[in-house]
């Protein structure tokens, strides 16, 4: 049977048909529907976590109990989640783990130019790279193999365009499942702090009753290296000897339409790159293109590996353009220029809904001239110009350090006031607020409830009402704010805009901290 | 029975039915037998801002994005969305662009100046089809939130695809309750494509 998926449905299905046991995650676009998707499948458990961290960790305890997880997260997910990932490619694991990360390569849906390659490289972990659903399916299920028979994490790359496009997979009337896969074979993975102290060059490093705990780390990468040579997701179509392509994910396709005549090197396992097959690639022809979306990383890898290759030369990165268009392709490889001028149309800002909450507190700044540091999500609309309330946005759940912070220095007349979100304050705002707790700040801060996190399509977080049958354990913003000691704790209805200013003008001006919890469900997904 | 390669490029503001219209589109094409792929591409925030989808049906389709200057057909709930994917179209492409403006936000917040919209879509020089659906869609006493299925009724007579296979992908894509309504302004959508090609 033929269906049409998304490559976040492809993944979803490749990763339930891998026998994953469990899923976590934090929302986050483009990729967010990977998760959902796999909560309708019965036999597998899903979480959207705390925050991109907590779900890693989970993972890495599933993967030590030895069952395979999967853990879906945006690149700037990666950030937060670094820690955990650096620590947890050291270490052989036990159940499979798949980190399905999306890039949003051109800003397409969001507003960032990270590449989650850079983590791969830092971190020597596996990266595969689907182009279509259908390899998005394949694909996953050959990460589970590489993260079990390699020990180590995988990161399974999506961006804007593989998790959004849809694009017809082959399925079998009966879904392949094999049940939750079980493998445990060693204590290493519980063992990180003996392996890392043995593998540092002290004198034990022969020691024979230490060896056992030692992870040869190096030797695995160079088994895995070798392995990547092999394998058929690295595929060699050889044509035309005077253009060689190395191409990997969408761009390939893209490639693939542009250059119907020229050689092709699709790279399926990114990392680690098979450097014996890109040699004799190079080698059979006259000119070798790199197509990848993103940084130009694999086109300096095989720099540094002594070869002459095209890519950033003739397709510029930042400040410009991190993504391929089978458009840009055209134009830089074979000198086609489109006639047709553009034409000029004026841009679409996002805004908040008509009666958003969010709407409330932005028009409450700007009419007393209040300074203001918000964050990401719904929220974080009311700092672009045409709202212009919000002075200051960096990452989720970052206000409250910022507020406190420039106001620990700052004069009183100049107070900054912190806003974020209920999503945002569970996510990483609350070590904010008990850093200003424990520091015995001075902070008006705003939470801005809207019982969900909605930015990313109405997931439920640790405030919002339960759904029925759900066997989970609401927390209350406000209990916790008083219960780790905030002064002042005040919850308000978001269309009671007399008694917000009131109590936000007047808590402006007075010492310690008070909460400001604006309350009042989004209306499109609460 | 298949036709050459199709490429469709369908265009609208969040919230007008672009990605729906996209679903039913390429289950359509899917069900009569073509490779297909359909991407779509929406911008930061929920509601009102831009979305458009490339869809691409053939023997075999590789890239899901459409080269500028390439497709064959664009539909757009929206005018001024139209203008801006109109240089997707080929020269002998044709436009059918719903008579509605939704103006940009940077315009409505004043920080970049309208333009004249009529008279540049009127320079564009494609063959087109601009109605007023949602007054057609009065007389027959149908909602104007049907225009995505209407639209996608005048686009199918642009296709060898038969009416049955694209009501049963409709009613596939569409909630039970949603259904009958859907397929009725499809239909109407498909006559009155029927009688403007007459006209011509």
């Amino acid at each position: 049977m033929k269906k049409m998926l998304t490559g976040n449905q492809g993944t979803a299905l490749g990763s339930y048909e891998s026998g994953v046991s469990y899923a976590t995650g934090y929302p986050g676009t483009p990729c967010t529907e990977v998760l959902n998707e796999l909560s309708s499948f019965t036999d597998i458990d899903c979480e959207w976590s705390t925050n991109e961290k907590v779900a890693l960790e989970v993972a890495c305890g599933v993967s030590i109990s030895g069952r395979r997880s999967l853990v879906l997260m945006k690149t700037l997910g990666l950030n937060v989640a670094a820690d955990a990932f650096t620590q947890l490619s050291g270490t052989p694991i036990n159940g499979g783990i798949v980190l399905v990360v999306a890039d949003d390569v051109g800003r397409i849906v969001g507003d960032d130019y990270q590449d989650c390659r850079f983590y791969n490289i830092m971190s020597q972990v596996p990266l595969l790279e689907p182009s279509d659903s259908q390899e998005a399916r394949e694909f996953m299920k050959i990460a589970f193999e590489i993260s079990e028979r390699f020990e180590t994490p995988v990161i399974f790359r999506l961006n804007s365009i593989t998790s959004k496009s849809k694009s017809v997979v082959h399925i079998n009337q009966e879904i392949d499942r094999p049940g939750k896969r079980y493998r445990r074979i060693h204590k290493k993975s519980l063992q990180k702090t003996i392996g890392n102290v043995v593998r540092f060059g002290f004198d034990n490093y022969d020691s024979p009753k230490l060896k056992d705990y030692w992870h040869d780390f190096n030797e695995n990468w160079n088994r895995l290296s070798s392995y990547s040579k092999d394998i058929e997701i690295n595929r060699v179509e050889l044509q035309d000897s005077t253009i060689g392509v190395i191409a990997s994910g969408v761009s390939y396709l893209y490639g693939k339409e542009v250059l119907p005549k020229a050689s092709f090197l699709k790279l399926g396992l990114v990392f680690p790159l098979p450097q014996k097959i890109i040699k004799e690639f190079i080698e059979k022809h006259e000119k070798v293109y790199v197509l990848e979306d993103g940084h130009p990383i694999i086109e300096k890898e095989i720099r540094n590996m002594g070869f002459e290759v095209e890519g950033e030369s003739i397709f510029p990165r930042f400040p410009h353009m991190l993504y391929f268009t089978p458009d840009i392709i055209e134009e830089k490889i074979l000198g086609k220029v489109k006639e047709r001028e553009e034409v000029r149309v004026p841009f679409r800002l996002p805004v908040n809904c008509p009666g958003c909450s969010h709407n409330v507190i932005n028009d409450l700044l700007k009419k007393n001239n209040i300074k203001a540091v918000g964050g990401i999500g719904c929220g974080g609309l009311g700092a672009f110009p045409h709202f212009g309330a919000i002075d200051v946005v960096k990452c989720m759940g970052s206000s409250f350090g910022i507020a406190y912070g420039f106001n620990k220095l700052g004069s009183d007349d100049e107070k900054i006031v912190g806003i974020m979100g209920d999503g945002e304050f569970w996510h990483t705002g609350i070590n904010g607020l008990l850093n200003i707790i424990w520091n015995n700040g001075d902070c008006t801060l705003i939470i801005n409830d809207n019982l969900t996190v909605a930015m990313t399509g109405g997931q439920k977080n640790i405030s919002s009402p339960l759904e029925s049958h759900s066997n989970k354990r609401r927390i209350s913003i406000e209990r916790v704010c008083r219960s780790i000691g905030v002064d002042r704790v005040h919850v308000i209805d978001s269309y009671d805009v007399e008694e917000l200013e009131k109590v936000l003008l007047d808590e402006i001006e007075k010492k310690g901290v008070s909460v400001i919890i604006s309350r009042r469900k989004c209306l499109i997904f609460s | 029975m298949l036709v050459d390669d199709l490429n469709l490029i369908v265009c609208g503001v969040g919230g007008q039915g672009v990605v729906l219209s996209s679903d039913i589109l390429a289950n359509a094409f899917l069900k009569s037998g073509y490779d297909v792929k359909a991407t779509d591409i929406i911008g930061l925030g929920q509601r009102g801002g831009s979305v458009v989808t490339h869809v691409r049906a053939g023997e075999k389709v590789i890239s899901p994005l459409i080269k500028k200057g390439e497709a064959d057909i664009l539909l757009s709930f929206e005018k001024y969305e139209a203008l801006r994917w109109s240089r997707y179209l080929k020269e002998e492409g044709l436009l059918i662009v719903n008579d509605k403006k939704v103006t940009p936000t940077s315009v409505t917040e004043k920080l970049q100046d309208d333009i004249d919209l009529d008279r540049l879509l009127g320079e564009l020089d494609y063959e087109r089809m601009i109605i007023d659906i949602s007054s057609i869609l009065r007389d027959d006493e149908i909602s104007s939130k049907y225009t995505n299925t209407f639209m996608l009724g005048m686009l199918s007579m642009k296709t060898s695809i038969e009416s049955r296979v694209w009501e049963e992908s409709i009613g596939e894509n569409v909630t039970v309750g949603f259904r009958e309504d859907n397929i009725k302004a499809f239909r109407v959508g498909r006559k009155l494509f029927q009688m403007k090609a007459e006209e011509n």
